[in-house]
């Protein structure tokens, strides 16, 4: 029970800014309403992001627009949490954060690798990351090749796996970046030993486990089907750790030579028992079925542990791109049933 | 004291001015000022511009003579001309870069092997002869380094259905070593698997021979050997210096001398024109030198010195040299810490050396301790010419006589009978204030004394210098001696039971010098006829004089109270020493002797540092404050490095 005096005040924030997330119910609302203004509007009357849609005016409804603010809503709730945090639950939020700066990375890198003539668009992420990461976009935005780029990260911990590939020869954004996600998902496999105490670390190592073998699931059916990748580059590629998938049958997933034989190594992962899988989801969706079921599944048997805040954030993260999803659908005009498939809410 | 110094000009011929720089200046101090900034008054000044001549030369021979093994036992050998020392310098430079050429080659050889030696050392564990694998016709072949990470992913993944063979070498912290056998006709596949696995080759070429290892140690034997052939050029190196040592060391001595005497062009000017070239070097030196230079270069038709006489409108404060007697040299390293006396002012270093040396015995008094002060810092300064052991020898001197006073002697207080009394227990009854240690008392009266006698010497150095604020209406000038002087006699009266002098007269004696230090400035002025005006208006000068008076009267109370730690450390040494006793035992009349020896080197030390600074303070603050100002600067005179021993040189 010592978890309860800790988790106490955060758990109910969460809870109450858990009943501020748009239902079901609200999609199919937004999904009926036309033109952005409208939505806009919606979400205003109804007092849906209060902090972030107050500076947004009717000129700029574009898209990038829209999702910078959104994104902003997402830091926000993530300082909101912080704030409410001890320091143990802090150590946490500290690495949760190397997603997004992950992210801030990827964007950069590939801004000067493809030498894209547009400037680094970053100053509305700048008050969340001078205060909680430790990456000064200041610097970040005087980059104007990769070196710069990699040189200005040297007070950061992703110096070390960037500037290891440096050096060598026909590196490309793809090898940069699979860098970053391998650095990251081994650090945060990795350091769960040092944050969490025994049963926070049960859970986080089930549903993070379970999160890591899903992924390389994805990566190993993209590879094959999309890119017809070799096996030993299939290999390279994949996250290092495994949960519930033996390495045999990895093996067994990446050397298979036909489809059919993939789809029926796939058969004998624990994650695809759902008899929905393959007739009428995809890979993806199904990732995003499984996962939602665990964290919200762990953070209904262990609401006073880390689970809340990460099912909140992942709840939350899902929220913003469904919306993101709906308003495109909406200004377009498409039918709000296929705008709720879009979202992933299929009637 | 301070030595009395006058600003000289000397002139010449210009070609003269090395000569006269050798002859005469390395044998009178002289404090060189730059020619050009200071004679403003004279025409046709240039400055030298040339090189020196003897830069390169001196450079080389100091590398030279800083390679002589014990420079301190050759006898430099002097008989060299000039040109025969650049000879030398040439031969033996000449020779020496050979050597030198010779070993960079070496060094490069050996470099060589090592880089060698690196890229074989990760292999050593694979055991087979280099030879034989690269020789291989039917088997394909890649040695090279994977990185561990990927290594990892490779045994977890591929080992088993890889179609070739892995042979590790050595890891190291990102890369293990290896090679992988592989048949020709599936080369091409499993290369595309190793690239995928960033594997980078290495190559060898065809110059190793045996297995790894052996190959490793075969090049460590020829590293050796190649090592020993640098060590014996080291030797003939080493041998070629010491053959020449002694003419080389002699030569480095005089083309220092001769390098120095030449940058004395910088702080000399070229006079006149084509017809008439010379010199003009100007400096302070001491008036007795001056005589002493004048007397010896009578007979010189070649140089001119003339002295000038109203220095000060022309060149400025004279720097400041002490001269003091042997006995109180020590002590002018507490007058340089504070600063030196300028030109004008006293020199304190004798009044430092008794008041200082008088006070810490007063604080500090124990026969036993005084003598080894005395012993040890005596000894000390003797040899290593260290000025603060001087200071704590004369300490010690005061410290002994105020043992056998006080009756104290290494803590024990029952061997000596006190000749004046012992601190710890003698009491005097005062009329108001009632039973105090004596020491306290006299303590006191003694700072009383003391600060009395520091406003008398402000008064003296002010009138000297025809100051007449300072002198009259100064905190420490005629009225501060007459507000203070009045108070002490008042006490002293009241102390000793007489009467006290009647109200009027006090009045006069207290209030009028309080007020001519508050009127100091405009008193001062109105004497001086002078036409500043007051800056602000008459409310905020009293207001900011009444606060300043306020202070002054503090200060008179708390360093007249301050006198007090003479008599408290006096009290104190009693009492730590009975303690070291305590602990040792010594009232059971067996002491334990370890205790004492101990407890009385650490007393020593202890109490001789603490009363050594707060003497020091005494010093600085209530006697010097109020009559010192230390604005001088030093006397640096022009020093020819080996000037010394030609002085005594030519003495003899």
């Amino acid at each position: 029970m010592g978890n309860l005096l800790t988790y106490g005040g955060i758990v109910t924030k969460i809870r109450a800014m858990e009943s501020k997330l748009l239902t079901p119910g609200d999609f199919e609302e937004i999904a009926g309403l036309h033109g952005v203004p409208a939505v806009i509007a919606w979400l205003r009357d109804n007092g849906f992001y209060p902090f972030v849609l107050d500076d947004l005016t009717d000129e700029h409804l574009h898209r990038g627009d829209i999702e910078k603010l959104l994104i902003n809503q997402l830091y926000y709730d993530y300082m909101k949490i912080f704030r409410f945090c001890g320091l143990e639950q802090r150590k946490f939020l500290t690495l949760y954060i190397m997603r997004y700066e992950t992210d801030l990375i990827d964007y950069c890198l590939r801004i000067v690798i493809n030498h894209y003539q547009e400037p680094f668009d970053l100053n509305y992420k700048k008050d969340f990351f001078d205060r909680y990461s430790q990456i000064s976009i200041e610097k970040l935005i005087t980059s104007r090749t990769t070196d710069q780029l990699i040189e200005n990260l040297k007070d950061t911990e992703y110096y070390k796996p960037l500037s290891a590939l440096r050096d060598k020869a026909g590196i490309t954004l793809f090898d940069y970046d699979l860098a970053l996600d391998q650095y990251r998902f081994h650090k945060l496999w990795k350091n769960r030993k040092n944050i969490l105490n025994k049963t926070e670390r049960e859970i986080y190592t089930r549903s993070y486990g379970s999160k890591i073998d899903l992924l390389n699931l994805q990566w190993i059916y993209r590879a094959k089907k999309y890119y017809g990748m070799e096996p030993v580059d299939i290999y390279n590629m994949l996250i290092p750790v495994h949960f519930k998938i033996s390495t045999e049958l990895v093996k067994e997933l990446v050397e298979a030579p036909t489809a059919d034989d993939f789809l029926n190594a796939m058969r004998k992962v624990s994650y695809t028992k759902d008899p929905d899988f393959l007739s009428s989801l995809t890979l993806e969706q199904m990732y995003r079925k499984c996962l939602k079921q665990l964290y919200v599944a762990d953070a209904r048997r262990n609401p006073y542990s880390i689970a809340s805040i990460y099912a909140y954030l992942f709840k939350k993260e899902e929220e913003l791109e469904r919306l993101t999803a709906a308003i495109e659908c909406v200004r377009y005009g498409l039918p709000p049933n296929e705008t709720l498939a879009h979202c992933g809410l299929a009637v | 004291m301070i030595v009395k110094m006058k600003f000289i000009n000397i002139s010449g011929p210009r070609q003269d001015i090395d000569r006269v720089t050798d002859q005469y200046l390395s044998k009178y101090e002289i404090q060189l000022e730059s020619a050009l900034s200071e004679l403003k008054t004279v025409d046709n000044l240039r400055p030298f511009v040339e090189t020196n001549p003897y830069r390169d030369a001196l450079a080389q021979a100091e590398q030279f003579a800083g390679y002589v093994e014990h420079p301190d036992q050759v006898t430099p050998d002097g008989r060299l001309a000039l040109n025969e020392m650049f000879e030398l310098i040439r031969n033996v430079s000449e020779e020496y870069q050979g050597l030198q050429d010779k070993k960079g080659r070496l060094q490069g050889t050996i470099d060589d092997m090592r880089g060698r030696q690196q890229v074989i050392a990760p292999f050593r564990p694979l055991d087979f002869d280099l030879q034989d694998v690269l020789g291989f016709k039917f088997i394909a072949y890649r040695f090279g380094k994977l990185p561990l990470e990927y290594y990892h992913r490779m045994q977890k993944y591929l080992e088993d259905n890889l179609n070739a063979i892995f042979v590790e070498g050595e890891h190291d912290d990102s890369f293990v070593y290896g090679a992988y056998f592989v048949s020709p006709g599936e080369s091409t596949r499993i290369d595309t698997v190793f690239r995928s696995l960033h594997f980078e080759r290495i190559s060898f070429d065809g110059e190793y021979h045996g297995t790894p290892t052996e190959a490793y140690l075969k090049l460590e034997r020829e590293v050796g050997k190649t090592a020993a052939r640098m060590e014996e050029l080291e030797e003939e190196v080493a041998a070629l210096i010491n053959r020449h040592a002694p003419q080389l060391i002699a030569t480095r001595n005089r083309l220092e001398e001769l390098a120095n005497n030449f940058d004395v062009r910088k702080m000399a000017a070229r006079m006149g024109d084509s017809q008439e070239d010379s010199y003009i070097l100007c400096g302070w030196m001491a008036e007795d030198d001056i005589a002493k230079f004048q007397e010896e270069s009578k007979d010189d038709d070649n140089i001119f010195i003339m002295v000038e006489e109203d220095r000060e409108s022309y060149f400025g404060t004279p720097p400041t040299k002490l001269k003091n007697p042997k006995l109180f040299k020590p002590f002018e390293m507490y007058v340089q810490m504070y600063g030196l006396p300028a030109h004008d002012e006293m020199d304190p270093t004798m009044l430092v050396g008794l008041t200082y040396s008088f006070i810490f015995g007063a604080m500090f008094g124990d026969v036993g301790h005084g003598l080894l002060l005395f012993l040890g810092g005596g000894l000390l300064y003797l040899k290593k010419k260290i000025p603060l052991a001087g200071i704590i020898s004369c300490a010690g001197v005061f410290s002994t006589i105020f043992g056998f006073l006080f009756g104290s002697l290494f803590g024990f207080e029952d061997i000596l009978q006190p000749l004046w009394l012992r601190p710890i227990e003698h009491m005097t009854t005062l009329p108001f204030i009632g039973k105090l240690n004596t020491v306290f008392v006299v303590s006191v009266a003694f700072g009383m004394g003391v600060i009395l006698f520091a406003m008398v010497l402000h008064i003296v150095t002010a009138a000297k210098n025809r100051d007449v604020g300072a002198t009259w209406f100064d905190s420490n000038g005629v009225a501060g001696l007459v507000f203070y002087g009045a108070i002490v006699a008042t006490i002293v009266l009241f102390m000793t039971g007489h009467k006290v002098p009647a109200a009027g007269l006090l009045l006069v004696m207290f209030v009028l010098p309080l007020i001519l230090i508050l009127l100091k400035e405009p008193l001062t002025r109105m004497i001086t006829k002078s036409s500043e005006k007051m800056e602000e208006g008459v409310v905020m000068f009293l207001v900011q004089g009444i606060f300043e008076l306020v202070e002054v009267l503090l200060s008179y109370f708390s360093n007249t109270i301050s006198f007090v730690r003479i008599g408290a450390f006096a009290i104190s040494h009693a009492a730590m020493m009975e303690v070291v006793l305590q602990l040792s035992g010594a009232e059971s009349g067996s002491p334990n002797w370890v205790v004492v020896v101990f407890g009385n080197i650490f007393v020593c030390a202890f109490e001789g540092l603490i009363v050594g600074i707060q003497v020091l303070r005494l010093e600085y603050y209530e006697l010097f404050s109020r009559f010192y100002r230390g604005s001088g600067r030093a006397f640096t005179p022009y020093k020819n490095k080996n000037g010394q021993k030609k002085k005594a040189a030519s003495k003899r």
